[in-house]
């Protein structure tokens, strides 16, 4: 056997895992969206055509909306191109050597963004993610045209299910909702479940997604603002936003979004339980559904974006210029989890990068849970009936 | 020179008879089998192993002595033959024979692993999972303990497990967990196989159990394993507990799915008995039923 | 019956021909046979190559494929990893093109062209316009097939079974024609389907031809009991084509109807959306491809196989210089197999949710079809036992087909038997059975073919030694890289797959896997020699005479190669082709058309 794999290392390189090392992250040159347009998708347009992404960013939009929406980074002067990707190269290394010289040692230990754990991160990157996410995490790899909803474009520094209670457009995730994406996976997408990996390939992973973002985020707030005129000092604006950002990664570590107990569980008796989850439930029914507030009755305003429960929603464009659908709330099947928690998250906050705005300003903690509850049901008629609850527009 | 042609053929048949030998004794073999039916699947492979290896042998060993024997000669001639009865009648029914013989006899061990008539009725006695297939993972749901405590006391509550999905179920990727069980008790699994999209195949080697899973369709697949691989872990805590696996079983996708067809990875995990389930099952559905974050985390 | 009517020769010449009239557009079935191998002959390059990539994945699947990366210029977000999607169009081209575009057109179109009227007897085949154009209906097959390459989303990679739905999914009516399941499954998979049609058209067309031809146009005395075995299996196999070819020419209208005009014909009701697309609103079934598609390609693989049995059996007693062991019991298999494979079509589906009980009718005619082809096997030992064996390149092959179908023939059984086939049903052990029977037997038979009638199609004859090297390495890289299969696959590790490093049970296993591409890549370089054999024997071979090979069959009798109308006067036949060592003659064969009573043979002129 040995003699065979001397042959093998011999004829194709000794390190078989992992990337080459003298490959570089390539220099960005698609589209930096910018900014969210106003208007939804077109309903004939629908979701990307197989393919058309991510030739065709803004699918749908007319071509003058699309060129206010978007920034080209082909309009960097080449000096400036030049610097930028030095100064990216020597604070975040290569695909087989990366590093995070992000100037913050404690922030390093914490997401464990160390050279070791960023090389095996990388390493397990290549042979379970680099096929959708792509080399620099721009989400435009080999597999990316072909599903749907497409694979995460990490270079926006914005992830959609996060538990941190930082404000909106500073929001990060926090490690442990990376990790809890890549052991639950996404269902409903094409982003399977890692829960078989070992523990430790999992950190790595999540530290090299981190490591990614900000790279990536780095590298669109400076081509954002030198294209746009704002800065000119290439290494002293690498700087500035190197600081925003990790300050921004910092603040979601430590800012985790408690909610409050859930009233059921205080509840001692099987009567009490089940008296409270049937007017939790008609309480959150009305939320969702009622349109407006009508006197001291309030309105989530969900049936709004979340047409006939989801099964009608309209197409919207997301900050990464694709388009998404509000969900199908009859199926069971929610993208960021379906555990209770992770429904609070949503409601609470909102999802980052598309139209789900938070409901923290207007909604109390008991509400939120009174919306979970009844989203819980939504898509088991026996437990409607069980509850109690009659819908305007019964779910088929 | 003539004779260099046998030689060829013979080594290089007698390498190939050489590399099944010696494949077992360096773990190129069969994985290791702990399903009930897997013996009667292994007999039968090895039977046919044996037919074949001796008319491997046997044709390869008349071909190499003929090249080598009759390799020509100039001025020589053949032997003048059109054909020989008899021959043609013993080769004819010998082999026509063997074949009939084995194709009765493994009649049975099909109908056992097939048949819809000879699976596990979804009773209370017999553990139930529904597996959806996906592009590109494997989304398990499990009966909750509180109906798997029902089923106890109500048996024909377990009829509509399959087509009635209830909120508490347990929803997991990638993970088949069952239990070990008693034969004749509670050993038999019934999964109810689904695809959400196209084509693909609940595969588990160790089990030498493999169906397709059809769109539109939803397939019945049973087992029962003879062994268990989940330890407690020394670590395991009551808030906290954690098993080891003592040997790894896997599931992989075994038809055509796309791009990660090869990376639909998943695995057996098989308890001890009901109660260590049931131990890891509540823990699942804790979990699954958070309504807060873990205090660590 | 003959064509001969009693008129002169000089009555009647053609006008002198153009070159496009002579070489391209013909109507002689000698270029038309020609012209079948030169195509069949560049698709068989291009398919190795992709199995060359399949090999190169699988042996190091996670290595550095920077170089393939600027090769076909991947975008860099591709990093450097063969991406999953290329993989899974490698491996299916590679099958489409080596089933559709090489055995078949090779041992149908093209040896089956050659071959027919010259053994028969016939000056041309019974329709020379309907054989031009069934050549000719290959160019939209060659050219569409390879157009699928370029298109958006690439070369078809469903594997060459293309089930649905992973391929016959596609956008709503109005959204193109892309579809939701994966790259190449969208214009790709519609290329491959109208591809395939084309080549069904033309298999169809040749069917007709070769049938009658052999029926109608056999010289005086070539009785169906004289015809060399050559003969029977090309008009068993045609007639395979002619019954089974319809129901894949439906099975591929109705999946490019899924995939053009969103009819649904194998999408089930209530699957709404698939991957967040809208799928349509069903009313079919998946399993229905999979009957139709395996109603054909059950026969197709017995098309693939009996023409190169048919070859070898000649080639055998040929060069060893001896009849042909059981000449009746010879064809009766052939024709065994032929009808024994229309109903085993289901042991491709034993797994797929079929019913199980009709898995088991399955199961039994398809362990039986084992028995004819045993006997096929014991009837050529016999023809080398007592033998006077020349070993030239054709014989080699010849024997090779001989001992390495045995093997393939074997290997069939362990999937034939149900219950094994559970365990080991889309591993690499069917890879394994599959690649014996037609690369092993099939690819080695057509190689014999070409040697040995090589100096009939050109006049000049090819470098044996240069043979014997192509043989040599051919035969132990092929071994080296398709027996391991068995292994693998006897320990379960499934086919298609791109990475298999991802498993546990499948680690130990690289070893082998690492040994066998690193002997495909010299299967693949050994066909090299094969290749510069062939085309510098075209044009600097020593010339041939009219039967270099001492051979009994009529071919043999006509000039190397032979004018059009092949025969100066017609033949006529007096014995079967198998008269080799007969006390009759002096010599140690004895040609079908010679007459021992000293009468020249065949006085009427040909009629053209």
């Amino acid at each position: 056997m040995a003699p065979w794999f001397l042959l093998a290392t011999l004829l194709t390189g000794c390190d078989l895992d992992g990337y080459p090392e003298d490959l570089r992250y390539p220099p960005r040159t698609d589209v930096l969206v910018v900014d969210k347009p106003k208007v939804d998708a077109p309903r004939e347009q629908g979701f990307e055509r197989p393919g058309e992404f991510p030739k065709v960013i803004l699918a749908g939009l007319p071509e003058k909306e699309k060129e206010q929406l978007t920034i080209d980074p082909a309009n960097l002067k080449d000096d400036q191109r030049n610097v930028l990707e030095d100064g990216l190269t020597k604070r975040f290394g290569t695909p087989a050597a990366p590093r995070a010289d992000i100037g913050d040692a404690a922030l390093v230990a914490q997401l464990k963004l160390d050279d070791d754990t960023l090389r095996r991160g990388s390493t397990v990157y290549r042979q379970q993610c680099l096929h959708c996410h792509g080399l620099s995490g721009d989400g435009r790899g080999a597999t990316a045209p072909w599903v749907n909803p497409h694979p995460r474009d990490y270079r926006q520094g914005v992830f959609k299910f996060t538990s941190s209670s930082q404000d909106e457009g500073r929001r990060k995730p926090r490690k442990e909702d990376l990790l809890r994406t890549l052991r639950e996976g996404i269902e409903g997408t094409s982003m399977p479940s890692f829960r078989l990996l070992p523990e430790d390939d999992l950190e790595a992973l999540a530290s090299y997604v981190i490591h990614l973002s900000m790279r990536g985020e780095i590298e669109f707030q400076v081509i954002r603002a030198l294209v746009k005129g704002e800065e000119s000092n290439v290494p002293e604006t690498i700087s500035a936003y190197l600081e925003l950002i990790r300050g921004n990664w910092q603040g979601a570590q430590t800012s985790l979004i408690k909610p409050p107990t859930y009233p059921g569980d205080t509840l001692k008796t099987e009567e009490e339980r089940d008296k409270y989850l049937r007017e939790s439930i008609a309480r959150g029914l009305g939320l969702f559904a009622r349109a407006q507030a009508e006197g001291n009755l309030k309105s989530a305003g969900c049936l709004g974006c979340h047409s006939d429960f989801g099964r009608q929603s309209a197409y919207k464009y997301d900050a990464w210029g694709t388009i998404v659908k509000p969900a199908d709330l009859t199926t069971g099947v929610y993208r960021g989890g379906r555990r209770p928690v992770d429904l609070y998250w949503r409601i609470h906050s909102g999802i980052n990068g598309v139209t789900m705005p938070a409901s923290s300003s207007s909604l109390t903690p008991e509400e939120v849970w009174d919306v979970v509850n009844f989203l819980q049901v939504l898509p088991y008629p026996k437990m409607q009936e069980k509850y109690g609850i009659k819908l305007e527009q019964p779910p088929k | 020179m003539q004779k260099f042609w046998s030689i060829l053929f013979g080594a290089t048949m007698l390498a190939a008879l050489l590399l099944f030998i010696v494949a077992p004794f360096v773990g190129w073999w069969l994985p290791k089998n702990v399903a009930t039916f897997g013996g009667g699947i292994d007999g039968l492979y090895y039977l046919i192993l044996a037919i074949t290896g001796f008319f491997f042998v046997l044709t390869e060993a008349i071909l190499v002595i003929a090249l080598w024997r009759f390799a020509g000669q100039p001025g020589k001639k053949s032997v003048y033959q059109h054909g020989n009865h008899q021959l043609e009648v013993i080769w004819t029914v010998v082999p026509g024979v063997i074949l009939l013989v084995l194709a009765i006899v493994q009649i049975k061990v099909w109908a056992d692993v097939k048949f819809i008539k000879n699976m596990p009725k979804p009773d209370g006695a017999t553990q139930q999972m529904e597996v959806l297939a996906k592009q590109w993972e494997w989304r398990v749901r499990y009966p909750s303990s509180a109906r798997m405590a029902e089923w106890a006391s109500n048996p024909k509550a377990a009829e509509d497990f399959g087509r009635n999905p209830h909120l508490d179920d347990l929803y997991l990727p990638n993970e088949i967990h069952i239990w070990k069980g008693a034969a004749d008790k509670d050993n038999k699994v019934l999964v109810h196989l689904k695809t959400g999209d196209v084509i693909h195949s609940f595969f588990l080697p160790n089990l030498r159990l493999k169906q397709d899973a059809l769109p539109g369709k939803t397939i019945p697949v049973w087992f029962a394993v003879t062994e268990y691989n989940l330890e407690p872990d020394p670590q395991s805590t009551e808030a906290e507990p954690r098993w080891k696996e003592k040997d790894i079983w896997e599931l992989a996708c075994a038809e055509f799915c796309g791009t990660r067809h090869s990376m639909m990875r998943g695995k057996l995990y098989v308890h001890k008995d009901k109660a260590d389930f049931l131990k890891w099952l509540k823990h699942a559905e804790a979990e699954q039923d958070r309504h807060a974050p873990l205090a660590s985390r | 019956m003959s064509v001969g009517l009693p008129h002169g020769a000089e009555a009647h010449k053609h006008p002198e021909m153009s070159f496009v009239r002579k070489y391209i557009f013909s109507s002689d079935h000698k270029i038309i046979g020609i012209q079948f191998l030169f195509s069949t002959l560049i698709f068989l390059v291009i398919g190795g190559t992709l199995a060359m990539g399949v090999r190169l994945q699988l042996g190091w699947p996670h290595a550095d494929h920077s170089w393939l990366a600027r090769l076909l210029n991947w975008p860099k977000s591709y990093g450097d990893h063969m991406p999953p999607e290329f993989y899974n169009m490698l491996f299916s081209m590679h099958a489409t093109i080596m089933i559709f575009f090489v055995i078949i057109p090779m041992l149908a179109g093209a040896f089956g062209n050659f071959t027919i009227p010259l053994m028969v007897g016939a000056p041309d085949m019974a329709f020379p316009k309907l054989n031009m154009m069934s050549y000719w209906f290959m160019w939209p097959a060659f050219i569409i097939i390879l157009i699928g390459f370029f298109v958006d989303g690439g070369a078809p990679a469903n594997g060459w079974t293309s089930y649905p739905l992973i391929s016959s999914l596609t956008m709503p009516v109005g959204a193109g024609f892309q579809s939701p399941s994966g790259a190449g499954t969208g214009y790709g998979q519609i290329c491959w389907l109208v591809a395939l049609l084309f080549v069904g058209i033309s298999s169809m067309m040749g069917s007709v031809n070769y049938v009658t031809t052999i029926i109608n146009l056999r010289a005086p005395g070539m009785t169906f009991n004289r015809l060399p075995l050559t003969i029977w299996a090309l008009f068993i196999t045609a007639i395979l084509q002619a019954f089974a070819l319809p129901v894949l020419t439906v099975a591929l209208i109705l999946q490019l109807l899924d995939k053009t005009f969103n009819t649904c014909f194998f999408l089930p009701p209530g699957m709404t959306t698939i991957g967040n697309y809208h799928a349509g609103p069903g009313g079919g079934q998946t399993l229905l491809w999979q009957h139709l598609f395996w109603f054909y390609s059950h026969p197709a693989v017995y098309i693939m196989i009996l023409p190169a049995m048919g070859m070898v059996s000649d080639i055998i007693a040929t060069f060893a210089r001896k009849p042909l062991f059981g000449y009746k019991p010879m064809y009766l298999s052939l024709a065994g197999i032929a009808g024994l494979g229309f109903i085993v079509w289901g042991h491709h589906m034993f797994q797929s949710g079929m019913d199980p009980r009709l898995g088991t009718g399955f199961m039994i005619a398809t362990i039986m079809i084992a028995l004819p082809s045993a006997v096929k096997v014991f009837n050529w030992l016999g023809t080398t036992w007592g033998a006077n064996i020349q070993f030239t390149t054709a014989m080699l092959f010849a024997l090779a087909f001989v001992s390495l179908f045995v093997i393939g023939g074997l290997s069939g059984i362990f999937m034939a038997a149900t219950p094994v086939d559970i365990a080991i049903h889309d591993t690499m052990f069917i890879v394994a059975h599959l690649h014996y029977v037609l690369f092993a037997s099939s690819l080695m038979g057509i190689f014999a073919g070409i040697y040995y009638w090589f100096p009939k199609m050109f006049g000049r004859l090819m470098n044996e030694p240069l043979g014997k090297v192509h043989f040599v390495l051919t035969f132990i890289a092929g071994n080296c890289t398709f027996f391991p299969m068995h292994i693998t696959g006897a320990a379960l590790q499934p086919r298609r797959y791109s990475d298999p490093l991802q498993y546990k049970w499948l680690e130990s296993l690289q070893g082998l896997n690492i040994f066998i591409s690193i002997s495909a890549f010299v299967l693949g370089a050994a066909q090299l020699i094969f290749l510069v054999n062939f085309f510098y024997s075209l044009f600097w071979g020593p010339k041939a005479g009219r039967n270099p090979w001492r051979s009994n069959t009529l071919e043999w009798t006509a000039p190397s190669p032979p004018p059009h109308g092949n025969y100066e006067t017609t033949p006529i036949v007096y014995r079967g082709p198998y008269e080799y060592a007969s006390p009759e003659s002096e010599e140690d064969y004895l040609p079908q058309t010679e007459n021992l009573n000293g009468k020249v043979a065949g006085t009427q002129p040909v009629h053209h």
